[in-house]
């Protein structure tokens, strides 16, 4: 019983402590990886993969100095190995002066200062750091039996290159996405931001993936405590992988039990470079094209990058009609259940007869029904969303015109229930946010429940026990209801449902104690 | 962590605690008192709120990070301020657990008959744990969000109630001479007062150096309310009339059920009630807080899951025992006029002077 209610302690409670999350002990292999370097303790590690490439050559100067570079196959770029490494020391080195005088002692100096054309050569000399570069994708080059070696920056492989993310398509904006390549995301960013204060923090997270991640701000203008709380958290975190970003979200997130997201995430390095000319702070791992951003307020899950290419007057209007989105599909069946059920006082007679017409014959009661067409609905979206897009789209057809329509047909739902599914589903849609998108979804069935059960009264104390939860979030230490609670009156008017002109939006959000308040204005 | 209010959260604390759901009866309190003129008496009766107010404040430099009990403490000694928070427990805590009743009674009345009572009560004590339970800062987040939204579905009302004023309640004015005004203005002090007794534990949580934007802050939160409440009570006698303002028990809520909106949407008052629930819960949970806050003082307790969940059972007990209706009202009208404004009246100001005389005699 004990070892039970241990385990589902350790299912469910998060450590406070992120250091005991999946702590990983050193594995055997790992032993005696801060010794000095050889050769030979790298070779017995690394040479039982097959995709690892020992290339064992003679340097012949004064005396033969025997040299081994050491490459991951298909980590590297072959083409600038061969023709800028191993072609620049074995073939066009010939007869260099230096070459000529290069003993054993002074060989790694010769090269790394005269022989290797290479941009990127940084020297190391401990075994654990030689091995990190090797499985990185850098090339590292053992010299003699020197304790020293040289990683010489060779990365190279496939990649899907930089395309328009799927997910966050706009009709006006770049139309430039993350890739999973992590330099390639630094280069987008840089490409943005093209001022020294673009500071961009490598870190490695994971005992085994040794994922690289960069944590990516403005200096001056984002808040340092952020800055650093964000460094902690992710510095805290001892876990044996990190494959995508959503793993790190769920370590370093305040409330881990919320169903609201807590952390922003983009593909868009228009999105990306935007959040941090506001102070915020990215996230950027390698393997993933997914950035996220902290601090996040519930705000910004309604708000897009193409909400400040517009004019902002359209723009209020898109964001009024986003939030009503959002009401609606939150709320839309619930409301229904609740007047079709208890409160038949606020429709007026006509409607009444109307809806009550409809229900003639549906053997469910209003609640009844609107689960059974919301599991319907989210089914269809299930097995729609993973499907091939042609085969996708039948099935959305085929369960939103033919099931629907035979169901009605059948007295199994009501036509008006028909109308309000489908109203949520496509105002589900309309809000901007994925994450936020299937938070909606979850929070709409208990309140289904609790509206063919209590009503309004249920629908009200379940919306307030929301907002109670949702007023208690913080993002690193950002209310997550601000600006809206507590009221900041310029970010509201600003940036909330009502858009400004850029030239109106002289200040950086001041949810985040930024250093430089001023944004910049038009002259 | 020592949580910390803003002074604009301060001023809108204030704002939803006097407000609270004191619109619903002030009409009929004040219209049986002094009927046609009875939207007289509100402001001079929320007044007194600003000079008890401003004493209580007037403690904070002195003694930072204490409320008022522990001030009472310090200066009519350990046992004189344990008994003074015995009181503080009994009042607070029956007049909470009388607002859930009466919470529940109004949805019970207005909404589901049929609904068990006990389910009303659940619902709404869950809420006011939960609120108590995230501390301070939420609750004053949560006034931030409710207030501004209980003021526009009042408005809202009051507003769409304007066609069915009968201009000729208006006149004559003041046709009973003065004396009426005055009764209604002393009926009204169980509002203010309830507000200044959660001023007295809310003091620790608010910014100690901004003494003069608190004063101004409680100076606007007063003023604010009293116009909203005399507004309140003159859409009713305008709308019903003195005699059946003094006989509706919710006068606003059956202004709302007359309300139609395009022939489309009518009887809103149950989608108002909905807001209005925030506004019981604020009040409620300050309620709630005031017995926490007691029972902190008297034997030390820190925030514990056991002793939320137990002060929610009492305010549950309590309230399901009551018999709804006009005997709700009653009660809580005893325990208010009789325990609350006596004891508020005598116990800041004694304390204010006798704290001073203190000071003026070199003790602390």
């Amino acid at each position: 019983m004990r070892s039970w209610l241990k385990m589902l302690k350790e299912i469910t409670i998060r450590p406070k402590d992120k250091k005991r999350i999946r702590k990983h002990d050193p594995l055997p292999v790992e032993q005696g990886w801060s010794q000095t370097l050889s050769l030979d303790r790298v070779r017995e590690v690394l040479s039982k993969s097959s995709d690892i490439i020992f290339r064992d050559f003679i340097l012949q100067g004064k005396e033969a100095v025997a040299c081994s570079l050491v490459v991951v196959d298909g980590l590297v770029d072959k083409h600038l190995l061969d023709q800028f490494i191993l072609k620049a020391l074995m073939v066009d080195s010939a007869g260099h002066p230096e070459l000529v005088r290069m003993t054993v002692k002074t060989a790694l100096a010769t090269i790394e200062e005269n022989l290797a054309p290479a941009n990127e050569i940084k020297k190391i000399s401990e075994i654990g750091e030689a091995i990190d570069a090797i499985l990185s994708g850098d090339a590292v080059l053992f010299i003699g039996q020197t304790e020293e070696a040289l990683v010489i920056g060779a990365r190279g492989w496939v990649n899907r290159g930089v395309k328009e993310p799927e997910t966050a398509s706009v009709v006006r904006g770049p139309r430039e996405g993350f890739s999973e390549t992590l330099r390639i995301n630094t280069s987008l960013i840089r490409r943005k931001i093209k001022h020294p204060s673009l500071r961009l923090v490598s870190l490695k997270i994971g005992d085994l993936t040794r994922t690289d991640v960069v944590v990516a701000y403005v200096e001056n203008v984002a808040s340092p405590d952020i800055v650093s709380e964000v460094l902690r958290r992710l510095g805290k975190i001892k876990v044996d992988g990190v494959l995508e970003t959503g793993s790190l979200e769920m370590m370093i997130e305040d409330n881990p039990y919320s169903p609201f997201p807590q952390i922003g995430y983009t593909e868009r390095p228009d999105d990306l470079a935007a959040e941090l000319l506001e102070g915020k702070v990215g996230i950027i791992a390698d393997g993933t094209p997914i950035v996220l951003t902290v601090p996040a307020v519930f705000a910004q899950f309604l708000q897009v990058s193409e909400d400040y290419y517009e004019r902002a007057l359209i723009m209020v209007l898109v964001r009024f009609i986003r939030y009503v989105g959002l009401a609606l599909a939150l709320l839309a069946p619930s409301v229904y259940i609740a007047a079709t059920t208890f409160h038949h006082e606020i429709l007026p007679t006509s409607l009444a007869l109307s809806i009550a017409s409809g229900r003639e014959g549906v053997p469910f009661s209003a609640a009844m029904e609107a689960l059974i067409m919301i599991i319907i609905l989210e089914i269809l979206q299930e097995a729609g969303l993973r499907l091939p897009k042609p085969i996708g789209q039948t099935v959305g057809i085929v369960g939103a015109l033919v099931i629907g329509d035979a169901a009605v047909k059948a007295s199994l739902v009501s036509p008006i229930m028909v109308i309000i599914v489908g109203i949520t589903a496509i105002s589900s849609y309309a809000i901007p946010a994925y994450d936020l998108a299937i938070t909606v979804r979850l929070l709409r069935l208990p309140l289904i429940i609790i509206a063919g059960t209590m009503g309004f009264f249920g629908v009200a104390v379940a919306l307030y026990g929301l907002l109670i939860h949702v007023l208690s979030l913080r993002s690193f230490g950002v209310p997550y209801f601000s600006p809206i609670v507590p009221l900041r009156i310029r970010e509201f008017l600003q940036d909330v449902v009502v858009v400004v002109p850029i030239w109106g939006q002289k200040h950086r959000p001041n949810l985040i104690d930024t250093a430089e308040p001023e944004a910049g204005r038009k002259k | 962590m020592i949580q910390r209010i803003s002074s604009h959260q301060f001023m809108i604390l204030s704002s939803g605690i006097l407000l609270g759901t004191a619109f619903l009866p002030i009409a009929q309190i004040l219209a049986a008192v002094a009927g046609r003129d009875s939207w007289w008496s509100v402001m001079p009766g929320y007044l007194i709120a600003v000079p008890y107010g401003l004493m209580v404040l007037s403690f904070m430099q002195r003694y930072p990070g204490q409320n008022l009990l522990q001030i009472s403490g310090n200066v009519f000694g350990k046992w004189a301020g344990k008994a003074i928070a015995v009181y503080y427990i009994l009042v607070a805590g029956y007049i909470g657990a009388l607002y859930v009743a009466r919470a529940v009674d109004t949805y019970k009345r207005m909404i589901a008959p049929f609904m068990p009572q006990s389910v009303y009560t659940i619902g709404v004590i869950l809420l006011v744990i939960a609120l108590a339970w995230a501390g301070i800062e939420v609750l004053a987040r949560f006034s931030e969000f409710c207030f501004p939204l209980v003021v526009i579905g009042l408005i809202i009302t009051m507003l769409l109630a304007i066609p069915r004023f009968e201009w000729d309640q208006f006149f004559p004015v003041l046709a009973n001479g003065i004396k009426p005004v005055v009764f209604g203005a002393v009926k009204t002090l169980s509002f203010p007062l309830e507000y200044i007794v959660s001023l007295t534990g809310l003091i620790p949580f608010l910014p100690t150096a901004e003494q003069s934007r608190l004063r101004s802050g409680l100076l606007r939160a007063v003023v604010l309310v009293g116009i909203i409440m005399t507004l309140v009570t003159l859409t009713e006698i305008m709308v019903f009339g003195p005699m059946e303002a003094a006989r509706l028990n919710l006068g606003i809520l059956s202004l709302g059920k007359m309300i139609e909106i395009a022939k489309t949407i009518a009887g809103i008052e149950s989608v108002f009630e909905g807001l209005w629930l925030g506004a019981a819960i604020l009040k409620i949970t300050i309620a709630f807080f005031l017995v926490v806050w007691g029972l902190e003082y008297i034997f030390g307790f820190r925030k514990k899951f056991w002793l939320y969940a137990g002060i929610g059972l009492i305010f549950f007990i309590i309230a399901i025992l009551q018999e709804g209706g006009t005997q709700v009202y009653l009660e809580l009208s005893i325990a208010e006029n009789y325990f609350l404004v006596p004891f508020a009246l005598l116990w800041v100001p004694l304390l204010w002077f006798v704290e001073r005389l203190r000071r003026r005699f070199g003790k602390r």
